[in-house]
């Protein structure tokens, strides 16, 4: 067995309860993990019609799971390492994404429904994940059968306009601002040096704690792989943007051309590529710049 | 004030009042630079009460060589040193890093014992004869540990290690911050010469790593920062020395990042305990979700 990722498109409540709790039963009675993420109106439906299967499902608010693409490909991850360490033969899940009210945020969460058909590839995971045709704007609805290959309306069905996750991330992708408003430093040789450089630019900047600390994790990755695959680092920029704090480090490498660098959870088994993935953990959003002249521009914001 | 004498009368009160004023002033500005009225000053006592328990200074400087020593050396020094370290070379090199933290506190004061040689230099003096003996019962502590370690002259490697502590504090009085650091370097070539066993590691650029045997547990304990850097030193230290389970210490590894975690885990097949992890480990741990993995167990403070 292995992933199954559907979108659900929904236009009333009894469809919403009919079809999810069915999914979630499945689950139970398999003595799969269930675990359901919605809107608090649809926790509430799915709990009254389980009623004493309830006990078993873990509920969450969909506003608090889904706040950072990566950082939910995480919570996906421990709840599987959780269900397989309990012996568990599967997880059955819903994941109603809270899309957002702006075409940017539309964007970033179509670029993370893509990336859990390659992120969580192989896992024993059933997650559907309900569209609310009541409110979501048709783009978002018209995007949810590329980035699922079943959508399940009236029947579950195999989408016809299902697209390769990484072409769905990179048109999904804003491109890079230039931000000139970065004070350009002399890149250190080490990263020690790097992190001495960077406390006291924060320091002097203001920023928080939890906020610095995931910042000289992240940083200290990226200037790692600038070494060991990129040359070293050509260039560092940092710099307040808004209520960010912004670190750009560029190396004169071959490039890295995987729009999905990052959001594969590490395994023990591999070596390396635990890197990017933490520092898209530790950072509220990493960019990724190829310049013109070649080499990798990595942009991290806090 | 004769109507005041009697409660100064109180001779335990009066005695440990002055030695406590004494204290602070000699072991702040020196024993010559103070006279006995700031002493009596600070204390708020009379003068009397100051030569009827010390017999003048010289007494008083006496009995502050004589607290000085049990404060610092037997309480501080020495309690620091065994509670960092349970091997006899973890406890020696444990000096250089309890210096180097005591070097960066505002109020470092620097080595009363050497301090007061150097300004009495009448060889017969008391106080300076004084300061003699309380050196030597530092050396002597060293040399019981390198006695412990299996030095083949344990009395000239304490002196030897003795020369380095000195010299570091007197390099630190003349500004350098990270004089011990550099004299363990010193240090870790002596052990190395001596071949003794459980030589900890420097960890490039600034942190370091001891290795001790606690029960059935090989203890690792990192403080600073330990990256990739560092990341093959320290999986090889470990590797060579520790064959069984292994419990960390990593309450002062101040930053860690994903190769160094991975370097501490190595490929080894038997379970880590990480006892007491720093705020920057427990991140980490957190993000790469070695929280929720059943081949680590991770141990708060209060777990010992």
């Amino acid at each position: 067995m292995s992933l199954r990722h559907d979108a659900f498109l929904y236009d009333c409540d009894d469809s919403f309860v009919v079809q999810m709790g069915a999914h979630l039963d499945v689950g139970l009675s398999a003595g799969a993990h269930a675990i359901a993420i919605t809107t608090q109106h649809n926790l509430g439906l799915l709990r009254e019609s389980l009623g004493a299967k309830s006990d078993n499902v873990v509920y969450v608010d969909r506003d608090e799971w889904y706040q950072h693409p990566a950082r939910v490909l995480a919570g996906f991850d421990r709840v599987l390492r959780d269900a397989e360490a309990a012996g568990a033969p599967s997880v059955y899940a819903i994941g109603e994404i809270r899309f957002g009210t702006t075409p940017a945020e539309w964007d970033r969460w179509t670029a993370y429904e893509a990336t859990i058909d390659r992120a969580l590839a192989g896992r024993r995971l059933e997650v559907v994940c309900p569209y609310d045709e009541r409110v979501l704007p048709a783009a978002v609805l018209a995007r949810a059968c590329a980035t699922h290959e079943h959508v399940i309306t009236d029947a579950r069905r195999p989408s016809t306009a299902y697209a390769a996750p990484e072409a769905v991330v990179r048109t999904h992708t804003p491109a890079p601002e230039p931000l000139p408003q970065l004070r350009p430093l002399e890149p250190p040789d080490g990263t020690h040096g790097l992190r001495e450089l960077l406390v006291a630019e924060m320091a002097a900047d203001g920023v928080p704690h939890a906020a610095a600390r995931g910042m000289l994790l992240a940083a200290s990755e990226v200037f790692t792989n600038a070494r060991q695959h990129g040359g070293g680092a050509t260039s560092l920029r940092v710099g307040r943007v808004g209520t960010h704090f912004v670190c750009e480090i560029a190396d004169a490498g071959a490039g890295l051309d995987d729009p999905l660098a990052g959001y594969l959870p590490p395994r023990r088994a591999q070596p390396g590529g635990a890197g990017l993935w933490v520092a898209r953990l530790a950072t509220s959003a990493i960019e990724f710049l190829r310049p013109d002249a070649g080499g990798l521009t990595v942009r991290l914001w806090t | 004030m004769p109507e005041r004498a009697p409660e100064v009368d109180n001779a335990g009160s009066g005695r440990e009042r002055i030695l406590s004023a004494a204290y602070d002033l000699f072991s702040r500005s020196g024993i010559r630079a103070i006279g006995v009225d700031a002493i009596t000053d600070e204390a708020d006592v009379a003068k009397m009460t100051l030569y009827r328990n010390f017999h003048g200074k010289n007494g008083l400087a006496l009995a502050f060589l004589e607290l000085r020593d049990e404060r610092w050396f037997r309480g501080w020094l020495q309690a620091e040193t065994r509670a960092r370290a349970a091997s006899p070379v973890g406890r020696l090199l444990a000096i250089f890093e309890i210096f180097t933290e005591w070097f960066e506190r505002d109020d470092f004061e620097g080595c009363s014992f050497v301090a007061s040689l150097l300004a009495f230099d009448d060889r017969a003096d008391p106080v300076r004869q004084a300061c003699v003996e309380h050196l030597a019962g530092i050396r002597a502590y060293l040399c019981e540990l390198a006695t412990e370690a299996g030095a083949e002259e344990p009395e000239r490697f304490a002196a030897q290690w003795h020369i380095l502590l000195k010299g570091a504090i007197v390099s630190a009085h003349e500004g350098d911050l990270d004089a011990a650091m550099k004299a363990r370097e010193l240090a870790v070539l002596l052990v190395e010469r001596e071949g003794l066993a459980e030589l900890p590691s420097p960890v490039p650029p600034s942190g370091y790593l001891t290795t001790d045997v606690t029960g059935p547990h090989h203890v690792v304990r990192l403080a600073g920062e330990l990256d990739v850097e560092a990341a093959a030193t320290v999986a090889a230290v470990i590797d060579k020395r520790c064959d069984g389970p292994i419990r960390l210490d990593l309450a002062d590894l101040d930053f860690v990042d994903v190769a160094g975690l991975r370097a501490l885990r190595g490929t080894r097949q038997h379970p880590i305990t990480i006892a007491d992890p720093s705020d920057a480990v427990l991140h980490l741990i957190g993000l790469l979700g070695w929280d929720s993995d059943p081949a680590v167990e991770l141990r708060p403070a209060s777990g010992g």
